[in-house]
């Protein structure tokens, strides 16, 4: 996994892994290219915030984690307010520029930061207390939609950077925590990472360890293969690995035939490197087209699984 | 607030208001189009254990419509960590190479053809010829009187295919007989 500091080298790979997507699959321009530039944003937001708060990183209660629950709880989300107003402008303009057709609802939502306290609206979304949410788009007349996308990418750069300093054991986290530990949410795509030093020359293979990447702050942690994260499913009878036959480069869709959910993923031993897992996850929307024909839904909603 | 898992996958499945690419200005035409365009198939991940040797490193099969495709080492078995070696790592040889072969062979003495031969005659011939040698050559004492009953005059040599169980079998049945001079390919 890239350490989570290294700023220049991540917008580096989210731009390559792009290019590279549309060279192979142009009709990925439209959809890649806004994506891409709203994850450009929010890796410039935590380097913004690590560069001005970094001896004010909010402290975590291990006591949380150690009880299963994720290591940001509603309370810190809510004090995190003045963090959460720096996010919203940058990241408001990119989704206005890059999403034209959300171009009146955002206009309406574009004084959150001023006019609504963003951490109680994030403490809302975070807990699935939808009426602050309904109530608020209601009364704004803007789309409820966008102002769930516009509040997960503003409260996403702030959880990266708590997530990036703190004290989890990513690698070593739990064989079978489908959720992210630090905000909770479900991943919206896996990998499978390369090989290290295998510590012999006489050994082959290697690598191929499960990695999760969550859908609001893109923590990487450590899982078991072949166990659901959704529903904990470990009946390896009931798992199945998709794949397009012939050149996929390592992309692959787990289905989990016990809730029928399903998580795109990449196997980094396969794949042209860099590879952003999340770069990844859009890049093979075709397989998200798939599933959602045969059935399947996704772990996690975006609006870049959602294709009907 | 205290959110435990089941409500937090309820607050990213699929109640919560979600946008869709249509919305964000997408048409989708051709990704339908691309998909349509492929084949997609899915495989079983089966969790098993390499059967060359006695450390017992995990693997993970993947099998297709009953057949096994790949083979790749188990990277979360804490001994090979998703590793293995030459031999493991080449296990898929064992049930689809195609140059395996699957009845037995036979060359005559001075013949340069191999012929294909039924199982039935094949053990017939081993079984005739290995007792024919034993009866002949078995060695039921040594200089010194002590019952030794070896059989010095055959040799037995196993496939470095052989797994852990076959090697084991393999091993009594030779010792049984009397065989003292066998060997396998992963002795070392």
């Amino acid at each position: 996994m890239n350490q989570p500091t290294d700023f220049e080298k991540q917008r580096s790979d989210i731009r390559l892994a792009t290019e590279r997507f549309i060279r192979r699959r142009p009709f990925l321009d439209p959809i890649l290219r806004p994506y891409a530039a709203l994850c450009i944003e929010k890796i410039n937001r935590v380097e913004a915030l690590e560069a001005s708060q970094k001896d004010h990183r909010p402290p975590l209660d291990p006591r949380r984690l150690e009880r299963g629950l994720p290591a940001v709880d509603g309370k810190q989300v809510t004090a995190l307010k003045n963090l959460l107003d720096t996010c919203f402008g940058p990241i408001h303009g990119v989704l206005q520029q890059q999403f034209s057709p959300l171009g009146e609802s955002l206009k309406r939502l574009g004084d959150l930061d001023r006019e609504a306290d963003l951490g109680r609206l994030a403490a809302a979304l975070l807990s699935g207390d939808g009426l602050p949410l309904e109530s608020l788009a209601s009364r704004r007349g803007a789309d409820l939609g966008v102002l769930h996308l516009l509040l997960q990418w503003t409260l996403g750069p702030v959880l990266a950077w708590i997530g990036a300093g703190a004290d989890i054991d990513r690698n070593n986290f739990g064989a079978h925590q489908g959720t992210c530990p630090v905000c909770g949410f479900l991943p919206a795509v896996s990998s499978l990472s390369t090989a290290g030093d295998l510590g012999s020359e006489f050994l082959r293979g290697g690598g191929g360890q499960h990695w999760l990447h969550c859908a609001l702050c893109g923590f990487a942690w450590r899982t078991a293969r072949g166990s659901c994260p959704a529903c904990g499913n470990r009946d390896h009878d009931r798992h199945r690995v998709y794949q397009a036959e012939g050149e996929n480069d390592g992309e692959r869709l787990d289905i989990c035939l016990a809730c029928n959910g399903y998580l795109p993923g990449i196997d980094l031993r396969e794949s042209p490197s860099p590879m952003p897992p999340l770069i990844a996850a859009v890049g093979m929307i075709h397989l998200d087209a798939w599933a959602s024909e045969n059935g399947y839904h996704p772990l996690v909603q975006t609006p870049w699984n959602r294709l009907q | 607030m205290e959110v435990n898992r089941r409500q937090f996958i309820k607050v990213t499945g699929a109640g919560v208001a979600c946008l869709s690419l249509t919305q964000l200005g997408v048409d989708l035409t051709p990704v339908q189009a691309y998909t349509s365009s492929l084949k997609i198939e899915g495989a079983k991940e089966v969790f098993s254990i390499c059967p060359f040797c006695s450390v017992s490193c995990h693997i993970i099969s993947h099998v297709k419509d009953g057949k096994l495709v790949s083979t790749e080492g188990d990277p979360d078995y804490p001994i090979n960590e998703g590793a293995l070696c030459a031999k493991g790592a080449s296990m898929l040889s064992m049930t689809r190479n195609e140059h395996r072969l699957t009845k037995p062979l036979y060359r005559a003495p001075g013949s340069t053809q191999w012929e294909e031969k039924s199982w039935q005659w094949t053990l017939d011939q081993i079984a005739d010829r290995v007792k024919k040698v034993r009866d002949k050559d078995l060695i039921l004492k040594n200089d010194k009187g002590q019952a030794v009953n070896r059989l010095e005059s055959m040799f037995f040599i196993g496939t470095s295919h052989a797994d852990n169980e076959e090697c084991a079998i393999a091993h009594q049945l030779a010792r049984s007989l009397g065989i003292v001079h066998l060997d396998h390919q992963a002795r070392t």
